[in-house]
């Protein structure tokens, strides 16, 4: 096998299981999301926000207790490293309820599907790799299992969507808080849908490259 | 497709095997028979210019134009 296919599957294997890892067991505790970077928006937030929140309007964590059993802050927070006193914010809050039996059904085919589409996903790129490794590189069959992975990637991101559409529903049909709504859709796996649409992108180019080659192979 | 290949017959009128003709124009006997078949989707004038040589012919007596409507 070409030392570059070798090292490129040994970083997509370790990427995929520390994916994999994230979801399945959710190992990081805090991540970190950049917003309001740009100058521009920066500007427009000052119009509209006191000056105060312009310092902290840079970054935004999210942070998670350490304990289960752990409370938030509501006003600040001490940071430890510095002594300082660091505003924060409430913008989401979690709300445990005791759901209904089509719910933990909705959630359990969701979990299975997404079982079986991280499952099938590394299965086909492993076929894929062999049949490289045999110097097989234009073949229907591996154009086959590159379009696959692309549509159960797109798949598994409409499944997520219309699953939250209808646990959003189901949510609030059963409850409702006064002064608050409970949210809907979020779109947080578009990498899914962006990965399988390049997938099926690469699919086409592959196939119309497979064509070149036959017409070239026919040739007399 | 449309355009047809017709070397068998031209071998046959000939009188040339297949290998013979291979090792006189300098095919490979398996890319000949892919011609032969019909199951090439080019044809090089090279090798055009080649069989015609060597079968005495013109490209026309190999090609043939046939209209599918």
């Amino acid at each position: 096998m070409n030392n570059r296919l070798k090292i490129i599957c040994i970083l997509f294997a370790i990427t995929y299981l520390a994916v994999i890892l994230h979801f399945v067991f959710n190992v990081v505790g805090i991540s970190i999301q950049k917003t309001n970077n740009d100058k521009k928006e920066i500007a427009e937030q000052e119009t509209s926000q006191d000056t105060e929140r312009k310092a902290f309007a840079t970054y935004v964590f999210d942070i998670l207790p350490l304990e289960k059993s752990g409370s938030y802050p509501t006003i600040s927070i001490e940071n430890t490293k510095t002594g300082e006193l660091i505003d924060v914010e409430v913008h989401q809050l979690s709300v445990s309820v005791q759901t209904g039996l089509l719910p933990i059904i909705g959630k359990l085919l969701a979990g299975t599907l997404m079982i079986f589409i991280t499952t099938y996903i590394p299965v086909q790129t492993f076929k894929i790799v062999r049949s490289i490794s045999k110097n097989v590189i234009f073949d229907m069959k591996n154009i086959k299992r590159i379009r696959n992975i692309g549509y159960s990637l797109i798949i598994l991101f409409f499944v997520i969507l219309l699953f939250q559409y209808l646990f959003s529903i189901a949510m609030n049909d059963m409850i409702a808080f006064k002064g608050y709504k409970i949210s809907g859709i979020e779109i947080k796996h578009t990498s899914y849908l962006l990965f399988g649409l390049a997938s099926l992108l690469f699919a086409e180019i592959l196939k119309i490259s497979l064509k070149m080659k036959e017409e070239q192979d026919f040739t007399i | 497709m449309s355009i047809i290949v017709n070397l068998d017959v031209m071998m046959a009128k000939r009188k040339i095997s297949l290998n013979d003709l291979s090792d006189k124009v300098d095919i490979t006997p398996a890319n000949l028979s892919i011609l032969k078949t019909g199951k090439a989707k080019a044809i090089r004038f090279s090798t055009l210019e080649a069989l015609c040589k060597e079968l005495n012919c013109q490209p026309g007596d190999i090609l043939e134009f046939q209209n599918d409507n």
